[in-house]
């Protein structure tokens, strides 16, 4: 006797073409959308591929390093793009297409409703915002998943997070994370699931936030149902809707936990430095501490919905005395909106910089790296020790609202508090 | 992989988590969850272990059932790991054309 099951095992059994699946079980399954980012090309640690049995699931999105900083970044590049050549991958996102490839996969309708995606990024489980089950995978993985179009997946159990009510102005979906995050901490090998009346009233790119940030407490997969949000947003993406087959969960899903969450009685929060689990806080605690470097960007919180909330708050504004305040928007798409809304012009008006898309700031790339002893508040997604630069700063996660409102206060401030004295 | 590195010809576990499970396979490393009581397998004895079907027999004669792997991973770890395997199906060349290999 099976009994009901959640989006995640009947996503896997489907594309396993198995019957059946439980908790434990293991099955290989055919993945029908495999990105490969610039990074693989330029620290050639594999081979590349002499043969790819389907090129045609296969995309190249250049992000993380871009346009390159170092030669041997510019160097991987120019690999990538004659290997994309030579093996007839059509879906090569060179420069000037470009964006963080989870901004880029949604954007381009890579990611689909009941469908795998493979990715080497560690927040590839932002796909999950559009009931895609998605999960990132080592270098090795990638390889064979690139060559070879299967991988192997572990069924783990799914926890629901029943969400009602709707957020409250000035709150967003990294506040949802970070008070999960901080309320039950670690996922270590468990998906997580989204469900109940409160979803549909989460915008997309609200539930992609949310999905981005799960690798942060060791997810496996994080998912959320179809609904018309969903089907617009494919729509959009110029994505005929035959050409997908969203997953529901059965009525009688089974699920290791369900936790109830109300949307409307959450606040704004920030993760403290270092790590996530069990680590973060209501803003309206953290308010004073001085900061150096704001930055919003990357796959979490690049989105136009972020340039327009800094916007918001910047305008007639400027950023604190002796602050940064970097904006890297999540694609060029997102760029070129922006720009077309005033929000870039409001942005660089208030004293921020808004560079182009790419990873950036995020990793310590490049474009805002961190100083000894200086202070960040980021809408990015990591805040480990050097994450953004010297292993001597300390790094804040927050929404983009609470960045652009600690920029102009040149502290840890709640965007909220800003609204009402301005 | 450290493991096979120094010698071990598999491993078996009663649990193996996730992520271990992945870089055994990846790297040829033989694994095996099955739950074997100690005192049928004590130190120094030995075993018959059927990846296949997942079994593992000790010398009291007893069978142990395990959770075997699927075939498209045992065909992996065969082969030696995720390199060897591709090689072996012509999907990287046999000589390997990175010379070079960088941090990341």
């Amino acid at each position: 006797m099976s009994s009901g099951k959640a989006i995640i095992p009947k996503i896997l059994s489907r594309a396993a073409g198995v019957d059946d699946i439980a908790p434990g079980d293991i099955v290989v399954c055919d993945v029908s959308r495999i990105i490969q980012l610039d990074l693989p090309f330029t620290t050639k640690s594999e081979p590349l591929p002499l043969r790819l049995t389907y090129p045609e699931r296969v995309a190249i999105i250049l992000d993380h390093s871009v346009p390159a900083p170092t030669v041997a970044d510019a160097e991987g590049q120019a690999i990538a793009r004659d290997f994309a050549r030579r093996m007839g991958i059509s879906e090569f996102i060179d420069i000037g297409d470009h964006g963080i490839c989870h901004q880029v996969i949604l954007e381009k309708g890579f990611a689909r409703p009941g469908e795998i995606l493979a990715c080497g990024d560690s927040h590839t489980c932002a796909s999950g915002a559009m009931n895609c089950a998605a999960r990132g995978l080592g270098r090795l993985e990638m390889l064979q998943v690139m060559c070879t179009g299967r991988t192997w997946y572990r069924l783990e159990p799914t926890i629901l997070y029943t969400l009602e009510g709707k957020l409250a102005p000035g709150v967003f979906g990294k506040d949802v994370f970070l008070a999960i995050a901080g309320t039950y901490g670690e996922h270590t090998n468990l998906n997580v699931e989204f469900g109940g009346p409160g979803v549909s009233s989460l915008s997309l790119d609200n539930r992609a936030t949310i999905a981005t940030m799960f690798a942060e407490v060791s997810a496996e997969f994080a998912i959320f149902p179809f609904d018309d949000v969903t089907a617009m947003h494919l729509r959009a993406a110029g994505v005929d809707e035959n050409a997908y087959d969203p997953v529901a969960p059965d009525p009688d899903a089974a699920y290791a936990d369900v936790r109830n969450l109300a949307l409307d009685k959450i606040e704004p929060m920030v993760a403290l430095p270092e790590f996530v689990p069990h680590n973060t806080v209501a803003v309206s605690s953290m308010q004073g501490r001085r900061v150096d470097q704001c930055f919003i960007g990357s796959c979490a919180n690049g989105k136009l919905s972020d340039l327009a909330e800094a916007a918001a708050i910047l305008k007639g504004q400027r950023v604190a005395p002796g602050v940064r305040l970097i904006v890297t928007p999540a694609s060029q798409r997102v760029y070129l909106e922006a720009v077309r809304r005033g929000y870039v012009e409001t942005l660089v008006e208030a004293g921020a910089v808004v560079t182009n898309s790419t990873c950036g700031a995020c990793w310590g790339g490049s474009m805002g790296v961190l100083a000894p002893g200086e202070t960040c508040i980021t809408s990015s997604t990591r805040n480990f020790k050097g994450r953004m630069g010297s292993p001597d700063a300390d790094i804040y996660l927050a929404s983009s609202s609470t960045v652009a409102a600690s920029a102009v206060a040149g502290r840890i401030a709640d965007s909220r508090e800003l609204a009402a004295t301005s | 992989m450290v493991l096979r590195e120094l010698g071990v010809a598999a491993v078996v576990a009663t649990t193996i988590n996730g992520l271990f499970l992945r870089n055994a396979v990846n790297s040829g490393l033989a694994v095996l969850e099955c739950d074997v009581p100690e005192r049928s397998a004590p130190e120094g004895s030995t075993v018959t272990i059927d990846f296949e079907n997942g079994t593992v027999v000790t010398e009291d004669g007893s069978t142990h059932r395990g959770a075997p792997i699927p075939r498209e991973l045992w065909e992996i770890v065969s082969a030696g790991g995720i390199l060897p395997r591709l090689r072996r199906e012509g999907y990287i060349a046999a000589d390997g054309q990175q010379t070079r290999s960088r941090r990341g």
